[in-house]
This record gives C-alpha cells, sequence and structure tokens, in this order.
C-alpha cells in the first residue's frame, strides 16, 4: 500500500484512539484495536474518518469489527478501496501437514485423526469443491507424509492438491515456486500452519500473503480460513485443481515447439469465440471477478447485469472457450462492447502465452469492425498489458 | 386475577374457547388478539377485520414494491416472518400485523442488494413529516455495524392506504451483540419457492423457518434495548406455540439444523418457557431432541451475550404481566446499560 495512503489510514488511528501515530505504528500488525482501546462507537467514528480522508465508502459487506480486527485485517480490507491496488481475492491456500492435517507429527509418533481434524478435513472439502487450490507445504519426508494421506480415516487424498511439496527447502521458497506454477500471485494466498516460526518466516518474507495459525486448542481458525475465502463463488462449477493439473501438462509440452501456433497446433486446440448465451453469464460474471492480470478495464459484473446487456441492441458480450488435447478448459475469456467500445476485455492467466487474446479480439472486429476503441485502467496486476489494445489497432481511452 | 387464572384461561383459550370479558381483554392486551380474533361469536371479529383488511393492502405493496428483489438470481435470500409466516401459522397471509417485510441474505451480498434496491427506489431512511428523511452516513454505520440488519429501506408507494413500504434486511439470524455468527450459506441452503397475490419468492423450509422466529423471539425476550422498550409479551410464546401446533415442523430437522448452527441452547431456552406457560404435549418432542443443547445458565436471565447476561429477579409469569417491567428493568440496570440503551434510541 502506498505511503502516503498508510500514513491518512494512521492518522485518522491516532485522531480515534487519542494516541500518538508513533504508538500506533509500534503496535504489532496481529495485536487487536480493542486492545489499543477501540469501541463499537469508536469504530464507527473511525470508519467515518476513514472514508473521509480516503474518499471511500466502506462496503456494507466489510462493516464488520473482524474485517478491522487488527492492523493487519485493516490494511487488508481498505487495500481493495484504494485505486491502483488490487483487491487481492484468495483463490489458494497452503497447508503444512504434520499437527495441521492430522494431530502428530508423521515418523515421530503415532498420528490422530479425531472429530475435529476430520471437521477440518470436511471444511477442506467443502473449499476445494468451490474451487480454492489446495497446496501442501512441509518439510517432513515425502515418504512419511504419503504414509500419512495413506490412513483410512484421511478424508482428504493427494488428488485434491493442485500442488503437492513434501522437501526440506525453506517454506518462502516453496511458496514462490508455486506461485510460478500456478501463475499466482502470492497475495491471492493463504498460508495455514502450525508454527510461530513458519509463520513468521513467511509474513517477513512474503508480506502479500495472509496467513493463520492453525491451533486445535482454539479452532477459530476454520472461521479465519473461512472468512478469507467468503468471496469465491460456491456456485462455481469448475474443478479447479484438475484444470490446474491438466495446465502443468501442457506447460511440459511447451518447450519443444519454436513458435505458439506450432505449439497450439501440437495440443489439436479448438477454440469457440461468439456472441456470449444466457447460460455463460454465470461463468463469465465470475471471470470478470477473478481475473486480475489480463484485465484491462477491471469492470466487474454479475450475471444478471450480463443477461441484460445480452439483449440491449447497443452492447456485444463475446465468450472464447478452449479446449485442446489434455482437457476442457472451458470459458477462459470475455468481452463487453458497447457500441464501438470495448468496455471489457479478459483472460484467464491459465491459459495466457497463446495468443487467445488475439482470437477474442479479432472476432470482436469481424463483428463490430476494426474502428475500436478500449477502455484500460492500469492497475498493479495489469500493467504488462498496458500497451495490447495500442499494439493491435485499439485506440485507447 | 392470579397468575393461574391467566394461565388456565390462556390455556382455554388455546383449545378454542373464549375466556371471561375481563381475562379475553388482558390477554388481547399482551398479544393473544389472533386467537380472540378467530373464536366463533368473538366481541374481537370485528377490530380483526379491519385490521385484516390494512394489513392485506400493506403486503401487497411490500410485495409489489419487492419485485425486482424477488425475481433476481444473483443472491440467495428469504422472505421471514409478516404476511410469509401468518400464511404458515394460520392459513391466511394478512393476520399476522407486521409494519414491514423482512428479507434474509448473506453479508457478503449486501452490497448487491443495495446496489439493487437503490435502482428500483428504494432509500434507507426513515419517514418524517416531510416524507422520507435518508439516513446519515454515521446512521446507517451505526445501524450496520451494531446490529445483525442494514440500516432499513424504505420507498414511497403512492398509495394512500399504505404510503411507504419498509423493507428490513437482515444478514445474520443471530443478533448483532452476539459472540458468534451464523453460517448464512446454511440458512439458506435450501429455500423453497412460493408465492403471494401471484408474486413469487423464496421462503426458509419450516425448520428453518421455526429456527428464525425463535432466534428472533429470544432476543426480543433477552436485549436490554428491546425489553426496556417493552419487547416481552405473551403473543411470542402464542406464536411459538401455534407454529409448532399448526405447521409440525420434523424434530429431527430441527435439532440438525440447530447443531450445524450451534444455536441449540437458544431455541431450548425459547421452547422451555413456552412448555412452562402451555403445559402441552404438541412442545414435548421437541424439547426432547433438543434437551442435549440445553445450557443451564440461560433461564430467567436475560442479555444477549455472556458479558450482559443477568439473572431476573422475576419469574417468568411475573415478568410476562407485570405492568411496567420497562419501569422495572431500569432500576436494575447499571449506568453502562442504561447508556447503552439511549444510545440505541438515538441511532435507530
Amino acid at each position: 500500500m502506498k505511503k502516503e495512503i498508510q500514513e491518512k489510514i494512521m492518522l485518522c488511528l491516532s485522531e480515534i484512539l487519542g494516541k500518538s501515530i508513533d504508538e500506533i505504528e509500534q503496535t504489532a500488525p496481529d495485536i487487536t484495536l480493542t486492545e489499543i482501546g477501540m469501541t463499537s462507537l469508536t469504530f464507527i467514528e473511525f470508519i467515518v474518518k476513514l472514508e473521509e480522508a480516503l474518499g471511500i465508502e466502506v462496503l456494507d459487506s466489510d462493516l464488520l469489527f473482524d474485517h478491522f480486527e487488527n492492523k493487519k485485517k485493516l490494511f487488508e480490507t481498505l487495500s481493495k478501496y484504494i485505486p491502483g491496488e488490487a483487491y487481492s481475492l484468495k483463490k489458494v491456500l497452503i497447508l503444512d501437514a504434520d499437527n495441521v492435517l492430522w494431530k502428530g507429527i508423521s515418523g515421530e509418533e503415532e498420528l490422530r485423526i479425531d472429530e475435529t481434524v476430520r471437521e477440518f478435513q470436511e471444511f477442506l472439502l467443502t473449499l476445494h469443491h468451490r474451487g480454492v487450490l489446495l497446496c501442501l507445504c512441509s518439510k517432513n519426508q515425502p515418504e512419511l507424509i504419503e504414509q500419512a494421506f495413506a490412513s483410512p480415516d484421511m478424508l482428504l487424498n493427494k488428488e485434491h492438491f493442485a500442488v503437492f511439496l513434501a522437501n526440506r527447502h525453506d517454506k518462502a521458497s516453496n511458496i514462490t515456486m508455486i506461485s510460478k506454477e500456478l501463475n499466482l500471485s502470492p497475495d491471492s494466498f493463504v498460508f495455514a500452519d502450525d508454527s510461530d516460526y513458519e509463520l513468521g518466516f513467511i509474513a517477513l518474507n512474503l508480506p502479500e500473503i495472509t496467513t493463520v495459525k492453525v491451533d486445535y486448542t482454539a479452532p477459530d481458525f476454520f472461521e479465519k480460513i473461512a472468512a478469507l475465502f467468503a468471496n469465491v463463488q460456491a456456485s462455481s462449477k469448475l474443478n479447479r485443481t484438475q484444470l490446474y493439473r491438466e495446465q502443468k501438462e501442457r506447460e511440459k509440452e511447451k518447450h519443444r515447439f519454436t513458435s505458439v501456433q506450432e505449439y497450439n497446433r501440437s495440443l489439436k486446440t479448438k477454440t469457440i469465440c461468439r456472441l456470449a448465451t444466457a447460460d455463460e453469464c454465470e461463468r463469465l460474471a465470475e471471470l470478470s471477478v477473478r481475473t486480475h492480470q489480463f484485465n484491462l478495464s477491471n469492470m466487474q459484473y454479475t450475471p444478471t447485469e450480463l443477461e441484460s446487456l445480452l439483449s440491449d441492441h447497443d452492447s456485444a458480450v463475446f465468450s472464447l472457450s478452449v479446449r485442446d488435447k489434455y482437457g476442457d478448459m472451458g470459458i477462459i475469456g470475455m468481452a463487453v462492447v458497447k457500441k464501438k467500445t470495448i468496455e471489457a476485455f479478459l483472460l484467464s492467466c491459465r491459459v495466457f502465452d497463446r495468443d487467445f487474446e488475439l482470437v477474442l479480439l479479432d472476432k470482436i472486429k469481424e463483428t463490430i469492425g476494426t474502428s475500436l476503441f478500449g477502455i484500460y485502467r492500469a492497475t498493479e496486476k495489469n500493467q504488462q498489458y498496458s500497451d495490447f489494445y495500442k499494439k493491435n489497432g485499439v485506440t485507447v481511452i | 386475577m392470579t397468575t393461574q387464572e391467566i394461565l388456565e384461561g390462556l390455556r382455554s383459550l388455546a383449545r378454542g374457547k373464549l375466556p371471561n370479558a375481563e381475562l379475553a381483554e388482558f390477554l388481547n392486551r399482551h398479544g393473544c388478539e389472533n386467537w380472540l380474533a378467530r373464536l366463533p361469536n368473538s366481541p374481537y371479529k370485528q377490530q380483526f377485520a379491519m385490521q385484516r383488511v390494512m394489513s392485506s393492502i400493506a403486503v401487497k405493496e411490500r410485495y409489489k414494491a419487492c419485485i425486482p428483489f424477488f425475481s433476481q438470481s444473483d443472491f440467495p435470500y428469504a422472505v421471514i416472518k409478516g404476511a410469509v409466516l401468518s400464511q404458515a401459522l394460520y392459513g391466511d397471509p394478512f393476520l399476522r400485523t407486521s409494519g414491514d417485510i423482512d428479507v434474509l441474505i448473506r453479508r457478503e451480498d449486501a452490497d448487491r442488494v443495495k446496489k439493487l434496491l437503490l435502482a428500483n427506489g428504494f432509500v434507507q431512511g426513515r419517514v418524517t413529516d416531510h416524507g422520507i428523511e435518508p439516513f446519515n452516513r454515521r446512521e446507517i454505520l451505526f445501524q450496520t455495524v451494531m446490529s445483525h440488519q442494514t440500516a432499513p429501506y424504505i420507498k414511497e408507494t403512492g398509495n394512500r392506504m399504505c404510503p411507504y413500504v419498509n423493507l428490513d434486511v437482515n444478514m445474520d439470524v443471530l443478533w448483532g451483540e452476539c459472540n458468534e455468527k451464523a453460517d448464512m450459506n446454511v440458512v439458506l441452503s435450501h429455500t423453497e419457492e412460493s408465492s403471494l397475490l401471484g408474486i413469487s419468492f423464496q421462503k426458509l423450509p419450516p425448520e428453518m423457518e421455526f429456527l428464525s422466529l425463535c432466534l428472533h423471539h429470544y432476543k426480543d425476550m433477552n436485549s436490554l434495548y428491546l425489553l426496556a422498550g417493552g419487547s416481552l409479551h405473551l403473543g411470542l410464546f402464542c406464536e411459538l406455540y401455534d407454529y409448532l401446533r399448526n405447521v409440525r415442523p420434523d424434530a429431527q430437522k430441527l435439532h440438525e439444523a440447530c447443531n450445524r448452527l450451534q444455536v441449540g441452547r437458544y431455541l431450548y431456552v425459547c421452547l422451555y418457557d413456552t412448555q412452562r406457560i402451555f403445559e402441552s404435549e404438541v412442545i414435548e418432542p421437541y424439547l426432547e431432541v433438543l434437551e442435549a443443547s440445553k445450557d443451564d445458565s440461560l433461564p430467567d436471565t436475560f442479555g444477549l451475550n455472556d458479558r450482559e447476561r443477568q439473572e431476573w429477579s422475576l419469574g417468568l409469569l411475573e415478568r410476562l404481566f407485570h405492568p411496567d417491567l420497562s419501569q422495572f428493568l431500569q432500576e436494575q440496570l447499571t449506568d453502562e446499560e442504561k447508556e447503552k440503551i439511549r444510545i440505541n434510541r438515538e441511532w435507530m
């Protein structure tokens, strides 16, 4: 978060709590604001001050004391309101194994998978089914972890994990590797571990990752994790873990080819790019909310908004679906065009570097015409695509 | 009249027998008007008939105003209380008087709801002599932060018999002061389609509807702020009894829902007190399935969380029929609690 914005927030806190900015800055990020004097009534005054200072309006869904519980959460919650600060939708949950997925340390003691652990595993399965990518990151030996997973009491198995790492590397290096493998930014990650050391190490080296301590003596960590993924659509029909596995297979082949076209041909790629239909609107809306890198205007839509655009004569909604020999990736791109202006143009990070964005743009030109305007709104995450419109003959507005 | 006479009269009324005039009037003042009005030859019928006509006009306007809300599919919701509850309890949507329409949503959908309602002519505000006065930002924040509801929405109808529609958006079945929050994905997971006056909408299945009703009434029986305003009355218990008697929710499903939401102890104490009043076999099976959730620290106390909770110095029937319970309560509260009530009155 920009320093200037942070300073404004600290000043608001200082004025409300009657403490100096230095005092508040010295408070640890996870100390609750209640502990330093915030009450329900002063919280309301704090929000009023913040809104005035930052020129924002806090959403009703964020008006929970929990979302501003401590400095860390406060900055996380507010980052989505700051222009240029992309809202970090959480997509990935990285889990330690020992004393997280079971009680005990595999290879050193008998493992226990009791009722509370089973409840946590059921909860993780729910997240998995809702499209959250589960990743394992353990420092224990791989064969001991595999042995633990083989227990008949385990509800989770390796298939539920998009990445499964058990090695002696430090966890920050492993998580950086996971980020590259999934092509997802670490600020969409949540890291859950029972070890204060590991949590502190990640907080220091990868501060953009949200950390949660797993402590079975105080099982409110379930709720903390649930709250971080509250924006994951329950209705998402994609098995994202499976999709990422298929993508890994594609990546392995890529290095054999000298051109994107050759590579796409080898994968027997088929694209369907057309005007969207009503039954696609749910998936398209989800895509508009989840996509941040190749998303040129960051416009977000609800299914109802997209449905009404379908019947608007001045608008066109395009969907792009792709399948190849490794699987059906479903809808991976969309565009919304009003008259001759491309209001939204986005592509899922799973399909970068395969020129599918050109397929989508070509379809728009074929349907609407070649004299097009395109809305581009810069964010921290989409800057590498800032010249896409210019390079492809679309006037930027 | 003694407490025992009142109880016997009430139980007779529950079985369909009109009590003597003095007792009937007493029970009418304590929220039993529905039962009194429905009896043959009841002197309350005419008064109630007028009320029903006004109610039908208001319900029609409310449901019409909410069509854009009901017909969207971007977020789950359920209509609760009001006409929906009246239909479930009595087979007639216009018998239960209500000043507004209530919907249940998930907190994460509150912004979409706001966008939809504002786009359809609703305002977050209050009615004054000069029409609708929008809430200022502080008032909106206070109501949304401190309670389980957003600040209420109002819309003009253009109908002089019912000039405004009030819509209450509830983001939890538990209350703002509660340390826990209910999983609204569970509450709204199995809504049912229903219709009223040709307008389709979603409602809760009976077990979840009863759970929500119980928690609502528990709040009325325990909130310092609401008790100070006279919220404790016999009608709350009559309604719980009526729901079990007329709708007969599945006890096992109710038990499972309570377990999933961890609210069994609140339902148990509501039913326990209802049983103390009615002593009916209708209530027994529900008490049995919820027995394991019993929390011995709850009966004969008030306050909505562990910090606020304190014992009543009056028994259940004494406080139900106390001539001025609000005043009695004022004498029991600390200065801090009185200040909290004052602030709530100022902002809500």
